[in-house]
């Protein structure tokens, strides 16, 4: 299984991050949930599932941090018996981004998901493009648009 | 034990010459639980590594029916590194310098 990015500069960072913290599944998104990569999902619809409840989470919690005057909260992470999934917003010159990623118990660890997240963020920074002046989204593009990207990140 | 008798233990770890730090460390999650170090040793990055190599060696013993591992030491050029599980899963590495 590969890593399959809608773009590029995203492709290599990502794919070291998987191999070396062991992740299962990886998403690497917007805050408002478009997705920029992803490794291991199969499916379509798993995609964008994953990234609205982590795209919704980070609003929570970003909010949550808000209310009690905090900066955002660096990262979250939830454990069960076999999986952890590990949340975390990160800034590059693309703009505010966010990396959900869930690992399984038995192959990898927090420490190890986190420590290779910050080599993630540094080779994400570097390899970013500048933000760009916001492209318009047309009501009429925005399904071609998606359904592009899908295709992409499934290799169709 | 309180974080207090931890750094105290710590503490007595490294006044051993030629140890540059002890850590104890969350065996499970590779995370640094208290830590005694010196500047320049990476100790997030110890624990997480440390933790899940002493997880896979931990498997092999038991896949070749040695039974629990007393203790773990890897020797490098300018030091070594000595892993001892703890018991339910903690372990704690220390950092000696060759001498």
């Amino acid at each position: 299984m590969t890593v399959r990015a809608v773009e590029s500069w995203t492709l290599q960072p990502l794919t070291d991050y998987v191999h070396e913290a062991g992740a299962r599944l990886v998403l690497l998104m917007t805050p408002a949930g478009q997705v920029l990569a992803q490794f291991g999902f199969t499916r379509a619809v798993d995609v964008m599932a994953a990234a609205a409840l982590g795209a919704a989470i980070m609003a929570t919690t970003t909010e949550l941090a808000r209310q009690l005057g905090q900066p955002p909260f660096a990262a979250l992470n939830h454990q069960g018996q076999r999986h952890g999934i590990f949340l975390s917003g990160l800034t590059t010159g693309r703009g505010a981004l966010v990396v959900l990623a869930v690992y399984d118990l038995d192959v990898s660890s927090l420490g190890l998901v986190q420590l290779f997240f910050e080599q993630l963020v540094t080779d994400l920074r570097a390899g970013s493009p500048r933000e760009g002046v916001p492209k318009q989204v047309l009501a009429a593009d925005f399904e071609r648009e998606l359904n592009e990207s899908l295709s992409t990140l499934f290799g169709r | 034990m309180t974080a207090a008798s931890f750094a105290q233990a710590l503490d007595q770890i490294t006044r051993v010459p030629g140890v540059r730090g002890a850590m104890l460390v969350a065996g499970d999650d590779g995370l640094v639980v208290a830590e005694h170090l010196m500047e320049g040793i990476r100790g997030p990055a110890v624990a997480a590594l440390a933790a899940s190599l002493a997880t896979r060696l931990r498997r092999a013993m038991q896949a070749a029916g040695t039974g629990a591992g007393h203790f773990w030491q890897l020797l490098c050029e300018r030091g070594g590194l000595l892993v001892v599980p703890g018991p339910r899963g903690s372990s704690s590495s220390q950092s000696p310098r060759r001498t």
